[in-house]
């Protein structure tokens, strides 16, 4: 098979620019061709085998999509600034709760005096 | 870009984009999602691709479909059933083997194609789209047909 043959006879096909002449010589050779021909065929079938146009096509929508993988990424960017604030608040909130921003006051107070004995019997 | 030209960018070339994408990616649902997602960043993205508004919007689809590739690459794989779908008017082994032999092509070899074949870019456009010569669509054009035909015959 001559290439540079099916080459000018491929160009043919896509409607480009080729030398007269080359074509000329080129459709002259039997396999270049019986090239353009299985090269037409193909392009049929690809165009056999292409699905309807889906109905969710009829109309550009309004709204860019959010792609499911920026989706995720934003949901897992958002829970993680979720529990960092969690962790920083819990402490605060749960003093604030009781009320108590110190020690607790005694309730009791015992006095060790100095020279008792203070060993059990 | 304004919402009403990117509306009729929309009209025009949503049933290729969509096709391509399909195709490329082999998941109907990723299609169907990126190929809004494509003309809602026309909304938003400078124009480029040398002012050719099909080879723009393919340039964006592209792009989404690598990234969805590249995300999809670090998941479990999924065999698709493609053709088993009722779908096309094609024999589903026919559309089965079609899928086989499109897989076995280098992914530039196969986007490429894809661009030619269901979005019926130029060469100018397709290379305007991907970032590669003319030249460069072409010679990748002509061996992804002989290899499918290799594959096919």
């Amino acid at each position: 098979m001559n290439e540079t043959y099916t080459a000018i006879v491929s160009a043919f096909l896509d409607h480009e620019p080729v030398d007269p002449e080359a074509l000329s010589a080129a459709l002259d050779d039997p396999d270049a061709r019986a090239a353009l021909v299985d090269f037409v065929r193909l392009r049929q079938d690809l165009g056999l085998a292409s699905d309807a146009l889906p109905a969710s096509l009829q109309t550009l929508r309004r709204q860019p999509v959010v792609r499911t993988v920026a989706l995720r990424w934003s949901a897992a960017a958002a829970l993680l600034a979720l529990v960092f604030l969690a962790g920083w608040m819990a402490p605060r909130s749960a003093g604030d709760a009781t009320g108590v921003t110190g020690p607790p006051d005694p309730v009791r107070v015992e006095t060790f005096t100095p020279g008792v004995d203070w060993s059990f019997r | 870009m304004n919402r009403t030209e990117v509306e009729l960018l929309f009209a025009t070339y949503r049933e290729p984009v969509y096709r391509f994408l399909r195709q490329f990616l082999h998941d109907g649902p990723a299609a169907e999602d990126l190929t809004q997602e494509a003309f809602v960043r026309a909304l938003r993205g400078p124009w480029q691709a040398g002012g050719h508004a099909r080879a723009w919007i393919f340039q964006i689809a592209r792009n989404l479909a690598r990234d969805h590739l590249r995300a999809q690459a670090r998941r479990p794989v999924v065999t698709p059933l493609t053709g088993l779908e009722g779908g096309g008017a094609a024999d589903p082994a026919a559309t089965l083997a079609l899928d086989a032999a499109l897989a076995s092509l280098d992914i530039e070899d196969r986007e490429v194609f894809l661009l030619k074949e269901l979005g019926g870019l130029s060469y100018a456009e397709i290379a305007s789209a991907s970032g590669l010569t003319p030249d460069a669509v072409r010679s990748r054009l002509h061996r992804s047909r002989i290899a499918l035909r290799r594959q096919l015959t």
